[in-house]
Protein backbone atom coordinates (compact mmCIF):
# COMPACT_ATOMS: atom_id res chain seq x y z
CA UNK A 1 0.00 0.00 0.00
CA UNK A 2 1.14 3.36 -1.15
CA UNK A 3 1.56 6.63 1.37
CA UNK A 4 -0.39 9.02 1.62
CA UNK A 5 1.15 11.96 -1.15
CA UNK A 6 -1.19 14.66 0.60
CA UNK A 7 -3.57 16.72 -2.07
CA UNK A 8 -3.55 17.35 -5.16
CA UNK A 9 -6.35 19.19 -7.84
CA UNK A 10 -6.74 16.91 -11.38
CA UNK A 11 -7.16 19.35 -13.72
CA UNK A 12 -9.08 18.09 -17.34
CA UNK A 13 -6.66 16.03 -19.40
CA UNK A 14 -4.60 15.05 -16.16
CA UNK A 15 -3.48 11.21 -16.81
CA UNK A 16 -4.15 9.41 -13.67
CA UNK A 17 -1.37 7.23 -12.95
CA UNK A 18 -1.50 4.35 -10.69
CA UNK A 19 1.22 6.10 -8.58
CA UNK A 20 -1.30 9.31 -7.76
CA UNK A 21 -4.28 6.56 -7.98
CA UNK A 22 -2.52 5.06 -5.06
CA UNK A 23 -0.66 7.78 -3.13
CA UNK A 24 -3.53 10.55 -4.00
CA UNK A 25 -7.26 8.47 -3.51
CA UNK A 26 -6.39 5.21 -1.75
CA UNK A 27 -4.75 6.32 0.93
CA UNK A 28 -7.16 9.04 1.77
CA UNK A 29 -10.30 7.95 1.02
CA UNK A 30 -12.38 6.07 4.20
CA UNK A 31 -12.17 2.21 3.57
CA UNK A 32 -14.99 0.20 4.50
CA UNK A 33 -14.29 -3.10 5.87
CA UNK A 34 -16.69 -5.56 7.70
CA UNK A 35 -14.24 -6.37 10.42
CA UNK A 36 -10.47 -5.89 11.57
CA UNK A 37 -9.88 -9.13 10.29
CA UNK A 38 -10.86 -8.43 6.63
CA UNK A 39 -8.96 -4.78 7.02
CA UNK A 40 -5.67 -7.10 8.34
CA UNK A 41 -6.16 -8.97 4.89
CA UNK A 42 -7.02 -6.13 2.85
CA UNK A 43 -4.20 -3.80 3.97
CA UNK A 44 -0.89 -5.73 4.60
CA UNK A 45 1.35 -2.50 5.07
CA UNK A 46 -0.67 0.77 6.65
CA UNK A 47 0.56 3.38 6.27
CA UNK A 48 0.46 6.69 8.81
CA UNK A 49 -2.56 8.57 8.38
CA UNK A 50 -5.32 5.82 6.56
CA UNK A 51 -8.88 6.05 7.67
CA UNK A 52 -11.05 3.02 7.93
CA UNK A 53 -14.38 2.29 9.37
CA UNK A 54 -15.49 -1.05 10.10
CA UNK A 55 -19.04 -2.05 9.88
CA UNK A 56 -19.11 -4.86 12.98
CA UNK A 57 -18.20 -1.73 15.80
CA UNK A 58 -19.40 1.16 13.60
CA UNK A 59 -16.05 2.36 14.40
CA UNK A 60 -13.63 4.98 12.22
CA UNK A 61 -9.67 4.38 13.00
CA UNK A 62 -6.60 5.88 11.89
CA UNK A 63 -3.32 4.27 11.69
CA UNK A 64 -1.10 5.98 13.83
CA UNK A 65 1.95 4.54 12.09
CA UNK A 66 1.81 1.40 14.80
CA UNK A 67 -1.44 0.68 15.56
CA UNK A 68 -5.18 1.92 14.36
CA UNK A 69 -6.77 3.69 16.52
CA UNK A 70 -10.47 4.86 17.17
CA UNK A 71 -11.62 8.60 16.02
CA UNK A 72 -13.18 9.73 19.19
CA UNK A 73 -15.18 13.02 19.75
CA UNK A 74 -13.78 15.55 21.40
CA UNK A 75 -15.49 14.77 24.41
CA UNK A 76 -14.05 11.42 24.81
CA UNK A 77 -15.96 8.05 24.28
CA UNK A 78 -15.62 4.37 24.72
CA UNK A 79 -14.47 2.36 21.73
CA UNK A 80 -14.96 -1.32 21.64
CA UNK A 81 -11.50 -2.98 21.25
CA UNK A 82 -12.12 -6.73 21.38
CA UNK A 83 -14.89 -9.26 21.87
CA UNK A 84 -12.94 -12.35 23.23
CA UNK A 85 -14.67 -16.01 23.83
CA UNK A 86 -13.40 -17.20 27.12
CA UNK A 87 -10.80 -21.08 26.43
CA UNK A 88 -8.42 -23.15 27.33
CA UNK A 89 -6.67 -23.03 30.94
CA UNK A 90 -6.05 -19.46 30.25
CA UNK A 91 -6.97 -16.86 27.50
CA UNK A 92 -5.14 -13.91 26.55
CA UNK A 93 -6.01 -10.25 24.89
CA UNK A 94 -2.66 -9.34 23.13
CA UNK A 95 -1.85 -6.33 20.80
CA UNK A 96 -3.55 -3.85 22.84
CA UNK A 97 -3.00 -0.46 20.98
CA UNK A 98 -2.46 2.74 23.31
CA UNK A 99 -3.71 6.21 22.92
CA UNK A 100 -6.48 5.74 25.53
CA UNK A 101 -6.97 7.16 28.94
CA UNK A 102 -8.36 3.74 30.55
CA UNK A 103 -9.03 0.50 29.47
CA UNK A 104 -12.75 -0.20 30.28
CA UNK A 105 -13.38 -4.50 30.54
CA UNK A 106 -16.42 -6.22 30.91
CA UNK A 107 -16.15 -10.21 31.64
CA UNK A 108 -19.95 -11.61 30.91
CA UNK A 109 -21.13 -14.98 32.42
CA UNK A 110 -17.43 -17.21 33.01
CA UNK A 111 -17.83 -20.46 33.56
CA UNK A 112 -15.04 -22.40 34.96
CA UNK A 113 -14.75 -26.12 34.32
CA UNK A 114 -14.01 -26.45 38.02
CA UNK A 115 -16.63 -25.96 40.40
CA UNK A 116 -15.53 -22.80 42.65
CA UNK A 117 -13.14 -21.62 40.35
CA UNK A 118 -12.42 -17.94 40.37
CA UNK A 119 -11.08 -15.72 37.56
CA UNK A 120 -7.85 -13.99 37.80
CA UNK A 121 -6.33 -11.40 35.10
CA UNK A 122 -2.65 -10.64 34.75
CA UNK A 123 -1.33 -7.35 32.88
CA UNK A 124 1.19 -7.60 30.73
CA UNK A 125 0.99 -11.83 31.98
CA UNK A 126 3.92 -10.67 34.32
CA UNK A 127 4.07 -13.51 37.17
CA UNK A 128 7.03 -11.94 39.14
CA UNK A 129 6.28 -12.35 42.91
CA UNK A 130 5.41 -9.79 44.67
CA UNK A 131 3.96 -7.12 41.82
CA UNK A 132 0.94 -7.03 42.37
CA UNK A 133 -1.21 -6.25 45.32
CA UNK A 134 -4.88 -6.71 45.82
CA UNK A 135 -7.08 -4.72 48.56
CA UNK A 136 -10.55 -5.29 49.33
CA UNK A 137 -12.90 -4.11 51.29
CA UNK A 138 -11.39 -5.12 54.40
CA UNK A 139 -7.96 -3.52 53.99
CA UNK A 140 -7.05 -0.61 55.73
CA UNK A 141 -5.10 2.62 54.22
CA UNK A 142 -1.38 2.31 54.82
CA UNK A 143 1.86 1.51 53.69
CA UNK A 144 1.09 -2.05 51.64
CA UNK A 145 3.98 -4.28 50.03
CA UNK A 146 3.57 -5.50 46.89
CA UNK A 147 3.06 -9.80 47.58
CA UNK A 148 0.82 -11.15 44.83
CA UNK A 149 1.26 -12.60 41.28
CA UNK A 150 -1.90 -11.37 39.47
CA UNK A 151 -5.43 -9.66 40.11
CA UNK A 152 -7.70 -11.88 41.89
CA UNK A 153 -11.14 -10.39 40.28
CA UNK A 154 -13.68 -12.97 41.54
CA UNK A 155 -14.69 -15.37 44.05
CA UNK A 156 -15.41 -18.79 43.08
CA UNK A 157 -18.41 -19.59 40.36
CA UNK A 158 -20.53 -22.69 39.83
CA UNK A 159 -19.42 -24.59 37.18
CA UNK A 160 -22.90 -25.16 35.81
CA UNK A 161 -24.49 -21.58 36.22
CA UNK A 162 -23.32 -18.30 35.18
CA UNK A 163 -25.37 -15.48 34.98
CA UNK A 164 -22.21 -13.15 36.13
CA UNK A 165 -20.55 -10.28 35.32
CA UNK A 166 -17.42 -8.93 36.50
CA UNK A 167 -16.03 -5.24 35.32
CA UNK A 168 -12.97 -3.57 35.74
CA UNK A 169 -11.19 -0.84 35.03
CA UNK A 170 -6.98 -0.01 34.07
CA UNK A 171 -6.57 3.47 35.28
CA UNK A 172 -3.52 5.10 32.61
CA UNK A 173 -2.75 2.01 31.30
CA UNK A 174 -0.17 2.82 28.70
CA UNK A 175 1.43 5.11 31.13
CA UNK A 176 4.99 4.31 30.86
CA UNK A 177 5.39 6.85 34.21
CA UNK A 178 3.53 4.94 36.20
CA UNK A 179 2.57 1.76 38.31
CA UNK A 180 -0.93 0.91 37.31
CA UNK A 181 -3.74 0.64 39.59
CA UNK A 182 -7.24 -1.64 38.95
CA UNK A 183 -10.67 -1.04 40.47
CA UNK A 184 -12.94 -3.93 40.15
CA UNK A 185 -16.60 -4.80 40.83
CA UNK A 186 -18.00 -8.51 40.74
CA UNK A 187 -20.87 -10.28 41.16
CA UNK A 188 -21.06 -14.40 40.20
CA UNK A 189 -22.90 -17.38 40.79
CA UNK A 190 -21.57 -18.87 44.35
CA UNK A 191 -20.82 -22.68 44.20
CA UNK A 192 -23.53 -23.30 46.56
CA UNK A 193 -27.07 -22.37 45.93
CA UNK A 194 -25.84 -20.68 42.22
CA UNK A 195 -29.12 -19.20 41.57
CA UNK A 196 -29.82 -17.46 44.96
CA UNK A 197 -26.89 -16.33 46.19
CA UNK A 198 -24.33 -14.04 44.26
CA UNK A 199 -20.49 -13.76 45.53
CA UNK A 200 -19.57 -10.58 45.24
CA UNK A 201 -15.95 -9.17 45.43
CA UNK A 202 -14.71 -5.76 45.47
CA UNK A 203 -11.17 -4.98 44.56
CA UNK A 204 -8.48 -2.22 44.82
CA UNK A 205 -5.66 -3.58 42.98
CA UNK A 206 -1.59 -2.15 42.12
CA UNK A 207 0.64 -3.32 39.83
CA UNK A 208 4.44 -2.47 40.63
CA UNK A 209 5.05 -2.09 36.89
CA UNK A 210 5.31 1.13 34.53
CA UNK A 211 5.29 -0.86 31.43
CA UNK A 212 2.58 0.48 29.10
CA UNK A 213 0.01 -2.75 29.07
CA UNK A 214 -0.38 -4.23 26.04
CA UNK A 215 -2.03 -7.41 27.08
CA UNK A 216 -4.49 -8.98 29.68
CA UNK A 217 -4.22 -12.82 30.51
CA UNK A 218 -7.17 -14.28 32.05
CA UNK A 219 -6.51 -17.33 33.98
CA UNK A 220 -8.46 -19.88 36.67
CA UNK A 221 -7.60 -20.65 40.09
CA UNK A 222 -8.52 -24.25 38.67
CA UNK A 223 -8.93 -26.01 35.50
CA UNK A 224 -10.39 -24.62 32.08
CA UNK A 225 -13.00 -21.66 30.70
CA UNK A 226 -16.01 -23.32 29.98
CA UNK A 227 -17.63 -20.25 28.48
CA UNK A 228 -17.48 -16.80 28.68
CA UNK A 229 -17.23 -13.15 27.04
CA UNK A 230 -14.52 -10.71 27.89
CA UNK A 231 -15.31 -7.20 26.08
CA UNK A 232 -13.06 -4.66 25.89
CA UNK A 233 -13.17 -1.22 25.68
CA UNK A 234 -10.39 2.21 25.13
CA UNK A 235 -12.08 4.90 27.21
CA UNK A 236 -10.82 8.75 26.51
CA UNK B 1 0.74 -35.70 28.83
CA UNK B 2 -0.09 -32.60 26.90
CA UNK B 3 0.40 -29.33 28.71
CA UNK B 4 -3.46 -27.08 29.13
CA UNK B 5 -4.25 -25.01 25.91
CA UNK B 6 -3.95 -21.32 25.92
CA UNK B 7 -5.78 -19.06 23.59
CA UNK B 8 -4.12 -15.82 22.53
CA UNK B 9 -6.65 -13.37 20.68
CA UNK B 10 -4.58 -10.13 18.64
CA UNK B 11 -7.44 -7.08 19.58
CA UNK B 12 -6.31 -5.49 16.49
CA UNK B 13 -5.74 -8.28 13.58
CA UNK B 14 -8.85 -10.22 15.81
CA UNK B 15 -6.49 -13.50 14.86
CA UNK B 16 -7.00 -16.44 17.80
CA UNK B 17 -4.88 -18.87 18.56
CA UNK B 18 -5.68 -22.34 20.58
CA UNK B 19 -2.68 -23.55 21.27
CA UNK B 20 -0.46 -25.98 23.88
CA UNK B 21 1.25 -23.49 26.93
CA UNK B 22 5.05 -24.63 26.22
CA UNK B 23 7.24 -25.97 29.23
CA UNK B 24 7.61 -22.38 30.80
CA UNK B 25 4.26 -21.20 30.70
CA UNK B 26 3.06 -24.61 32.46
CA UNK B 27 5.68 -24.07 34.96
CA UNK B 28 4.19 -20.99 35.51
CA UNK B 29 0.49 -22.13 35.44
CA UNK B 30 1.39 -24.78 38.01
CA UNK B 31 3.00 -21.92 40.28
CA UNK B 32 0.29 -19.91 40.05
CA UNK B 33 -2.50 -22.93 41.09
CA UNK B 34 -0.30 -24.03 43.88
CA UNK B 35 0.05 -20.16 45.20
CA UNK B 36 -3.45 -19.62 44.76
CA UNK B 37 -4.55 -23.42 46.36
CA UNK B 38 -2.08 -22.21 49.41
CA UNK B 39 -3.76 -18.77 49.61
CA UNK B 40 -7.59 -20.38 50.07
CA UNK B 41 -6.70 -22.97 52.63
CA UNK B 42 -5.25 -20.15 54.44
CA UNK B 43 -8.27 -18.29 54.02
CA UNK B 44 -10.28 -21.40 54.96
CA UNK B 45 -7.99 -21.97 57.98
CA UNK B 46 -8.30 -18.46 59.34
CA UNK B 47 -12.26 -18.46 59.22
CA UNK B 48 -11.84 -22.28 60.94
CA UNK B 49 -9.69 -20.57 63.45
CA UNK B 50 -11.96 -17.32 63.72
CA UNK B 51 -15.49 -19.62 64.32
CA UNK B 52 -13.69 -21.81 67.07
CA UNK B 53 -12.89 -18.43 68.89
CA UNK B 54 -16.23 -17.27 68.75
CA UNK B 55 -17.83 -20.24 69.87
CA UNK B 56 -14.90 -20.51 72.67
CA UNK B 57 -15.85 -17.22 73.67
CA UNK B 58 -19.69 -17.43 73.87
CA UNK B 59 -20.56 -14.88 70.57
CA UNK B 60 -21.51 -14.57 67.38
CA UNK B 61 -20.22 -13.47 64.27
CA UNK B 62 -22.58 -10.41 64.57
CA UNK B 63 -21.99 -9.61 68.43
CA UNK B 64 -17.80 -9.47 67.82
CA UNK B 65 -18.19 -6.72 65.03
CA UNK B 66 -20.74 -4.84 67.45
CA UNK B 67 -17.68 -5.28 69.84
CA UNK B 68 -14.92 -4.02 67.81
CA UNK B 69 -16.98 -1.47 65.91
Amino acid sequence: MAAGLGYKEFLTGDVLTAADANGYLASQVVMVFADSAARAAAITSPQEGMITFLKDTNSTEYYSGSAYVAIAGASGGMTLLSTTTLSGSSTAVTSIPGGYINLYCEIINFLPATDDARIYVRPNNISTASTYYNADTTTASGNLAFNDTTFTLSLGNDNVTATNLTQFTLFNYDSTATWKMISSLSMNNAATNPTTTVSYRSLIGFMASTSAITSLTFHLSAGNFTSGTVLLYGVK
Amino acid sequence: MSNPIIRIHNSQTDEVIDREMNDAEYADYQAQQLMDNAKAEAAEQAATDKAALLAKMGLTADEAKLLLS
